[in-house]
């Protein structure tokens, strides 16, 4: 589970407006529920640190704190996941 | 951790017993399973080989494989389950894990990558939470070791109390011990707590004993190749240059077994019709069996090596970045990218290309797959293309190949336009947006390929002798019946070649060659097919078809490729069209009037238009039924795009008679 410093300010912005090289913890999916779970058990679960590999079409982001796990995701489900990044 | 409730179990007693057979005495039955990428198909393959069936389960589409692993107690049986990132999801895939779980399996085999452990433990938690003999296998050791990430696999063991064995299923390391893991499977110690809280710090605190945590794995290298072979230009441009290649292997390669297959089939039906007496039996198994199972079969080396290419691009991780690239063309249709690999096997056969739509998540995505996959160009409507194609251009090779291209492009836009045309209207609704794992690039897997093309070809295989057998006896019985007696015609040069036998053998032969080509021709006139040909005559008049391309037409509603041999039969008596004179002899058949070419310019423009677009194979009806769902997808299927061959051929005769094309 990982989390942002206390002195850094916070902004939660969907996947998209992330740069390539961006890093960030996964705040909210606004997605149906379906897709929400399996976003989680793919391993972009709430809390869980991810960094931007590629920014477009496919969004591609490593997750976890190895960040063994790479996931691709269309535009429009990567505008769903918002995540909180530190500015 | 270990304050967690056990499994209702004595203290310290979690063996499972002898996991080698059940209480009957049969074979114990374990289940593998793990998250998709994990090699767990690899696994499965390193430990049944071919010792493995392939069937779907029970009251699904879904296909699993059954397998026989040898042990020192003996053989075990083993499920390879569908790859799912957790049971608890609402999915076909981990329904059918749970339901497979609730059967109460002999024990478990959880997969779990090395590489990435953490993620995985989710479905680890998942599995001993229902309680059941367990054992861990971690894979792709080796690959971990390489990227210096350490699995303590003793102290997970000792936390969880059941096996844990790390292995590579790519080199056979530590498949020894997973065997007899496998045959003492242990009940779990500790369980995942309940709650999504409970669940992570489960989780967090077993990777830790695991001490799999590393370092961020700076991968530069796989972001360059994911921006590359995703990117909106240089993308396309390496999938066209990777589809090419697979196309070109297909229609190269391909063709030196498919020859083979069919010259045995050929000199098989030679054979068995000169070993069996004369008659209605040695018909039928000739002209029907084996002629029938014989044209499905050529098919078989186009099926294994497609589904062989097919699985080492997606054991290079390929694959999955192409799926985004063609989800981008896909998605203004209304399918998604997934719906790549049933198009593009349906170029080979539409039959394993309907079987992979059931890779495709959403079920409007999928039905609207499996609905268009016919419309793409399969290998048996090649010798047809060819035919036209030459009556059309018979000294102009050039124009003859841009025909065929354009056969080839007519189909795949019917089948995209339909879809949007399904995906708008009967099967309306937003798609599930894509998300997938994309996989390390790595060294594909020979051995899972070669698995891979043997399994389809079996289910291939298994059709053709089933399904496409049916249909073949069908499809002679209405050739052969009524039998016709011998026309006047065929008795005179009968009667002439007994009376020049001896003075002049070889034109006596030549008689008798005539006399049967009018006796198969006149058969089939008045066969059943021959009546139902002069009964849509009508109905066929207005695309150019008379009566006895009418019999060509539905003949290959059975099997497309029919057409071409019916053809020959109905024009000249003989069944091969590379015979000598038989192309001729088409091309200059009249009609009845005896003036009127059968096949004009304008009949063949139009026929090969319906070709390219009409329903004509009844194993792809019978598939289509089994996986959308009903008959009544297939019954759409059918008349939607037959009705579209009508209509387009319709508009090609019409024009082509309006610009003066007879």
């Amino acid at each position: 589970m990982a989390t942002l410093p206390e002195t850094t300010t916070r902004r939660i912005v969907p996947l998209t407006q992330l740069k390539r090289g961006d890093r960030g913890v996964v705040s909210e999916a606004r997605t149906d529920d379906e897709s929400k779970a399996l976003l989680g058990a793919m391993g972009l679960r709430v809390n869980e640190p991810i960094r931007l590999c590629r920014h477009g079409e496919p969004c591609i982001v490593m997750t976890g704190a190895c960040e063994s796990c790479r996931i691709g995701l269309t535009r429009r489900l990567a505008d769903r996941v918002f995540v909180e990044v530190a500015m | 951790m270990s304050d967690t409730p056990s499994a209702s179990l004595g203290p310290s007693d979690n063996v499972a017993g002898d996991a080698a057979h059940d209480a009957s005495g049969h074979p114990a039955h374990v289940i593998l399973l793990g998250i998709p990428n994990t090699g767990k198909t690899t696994l499965f393959n390193r430990l049944c080989g071919l010792r493995h069936k392939t069937a779907n389960f029970p009251g699904t589409t879904l296909e699993s494989r059954i397998g026989s692993v040898k042990t020192e107690a003996g053989a075990l049986r083993l499920d390879d389950l569908p790859g799912v990132y957790s049971i608890e999801l609402n999915q076909h895939e981990a329904r059918v894990c749970r339901e497979t779980l609730e059967g109460s399996p002999d024990a478990v085999c959880v997969v779990l990558d090395a590489t990435s452990l953490p993620r995985n433990l989710q479905l680890l938690g998942e599995v001993l939470r229902r309680r059941l003999p367990t054992v861990v296998a971690i894979n792709m050791i080796d690959l971990a070791r390489r990227r210096g990430i350490v699995i303590n696999t003793e102290a997970m063991e000792a936390e969880l109390g059941i096996p844990v064995v790390a292995i590579s299923a790519r080199s056979g390391e530590g498949i020894d011990r997973l065997t007899s893991a496998l045959t003492n499977p242990r009940y779990a110690r500790t369980t995942m707590p309940s709650g999504a809280d409970g669940e992570r710090a489960w989780v967090d605190q077993l990777a830790q004993v695991a001490e799999a945590d590393t370092a961020p794995l700076d991968d530069r290298l796989t972001d360059r190749l994911d921006r590359a072979f995703t990117h909106p230009v240089l993308g396309i441009a390496v999938f066209a240059i990777v589809m090419t290649g697979v196309f070109w292997a297909l229609f190269r390669l391909a063709t030196i077994p498919m020859d083979f297959i069919d010259s045995m089939f050929g000199q098989f039906g030679a054979w068995v019709a000169g070993v069996l007496p004369e008659g209605l039996i040695t018909s039928m198994l000739v002209d029907g069996v084996i002629a029938g199972v014989g044209g499905a079969a050529v098919f078989l080396p186009q099926i294994c090596l497609l589904f062989f290419l097919f699985s080492l691009l997606e054991d290079t991780g390929y694959l999955a970045r192409a799926t985004f690239v063609v989800d981008r063309l896909l998605r203004p249709f209304g399918l998604p990218g997934h719906a790549f690999i049933p198009l593009l096997s349906s170029h080979a056969c539409a039959l394993p290309g309907i079987m992979a739509a059931r890779a495709i998540p959403d079920r409007r995505e999928r039905i609207a797959t499996i609905l268009v996959a016919p419309f793409m160009t399969c290998s048996a409507r090649l010798p047809v293309y060819v035919l036209l194609t030459t009556l059309l251009f018979r000294d102009r090779p050039a124009l003859a190949a841009l025909a065929f291209t354009g056969c080839y492009a007519l189909g795949a836009l019917a089948g995209v336009f339909s879809a949007l045309l399904f995906r708008r209207t009967i099967l309306r609704g937003e798609g599930r947006p894509m998300a997938l794992e994309l996989p390390s690039y790595k060294r594909p897997s020979v051995r899972d390929a070669l698995m891979s093309a043997w399994d389809r070809g079996l289910v291939f295989a298994k059709n053709a002798g089933s399904v496409i057998l049916a249909i073949s006896i069908v499809l002679w019985w209405l050739a052969a019946y009524p039998v016709s007696q011998p026309s006047v015609g065929s008795v005179v040069l009968t009667q002439g070649a007994a009376m020049v036998a001896e003075s002049q053998p070889k034109q006596a032969e030549e008689l008798i060659a005539q006399a049967e080509a009018l006796d198969a021709t006149a058969q089939l006139e008045h066969s059943f097919a021959g009546i139902l040909g002069h009964a849509v005559e009508p109905v066929m008049a207005p695309i150019g078809f008379d009566w006895r391309i009418s019999i060509g037409v539905l003949s290959s509603f059975a099997a497309r490729e029919v057409f071409v041999s019916t053809m020959a039969v109905v024009f000249t008596g003989e069944d091969d069209i590379e015979g000598a004179g038989v192309f001729e002899r088409i091309r200059d058949a009249k009609r009845d009037d005896g003036v009127t070419p059968v096949i004009t310019r304008a009949t063949a423009w139009s026929l090969l238009v319906f070709f390219v677009l009409a329903m004509q194979c009844l194993p792809t009806l019978v598939l289509t039924a089994r996986e959308a769902g009903g008959w009544k997808w297939a019954g759409l299927q059918f008349v939607w795009m037959t009705g579209v061959a009508y209509g387009a051929s319709l508009i090609t005769i019409t024009i082509c008679h309006a610009v003066g094309v007879t």
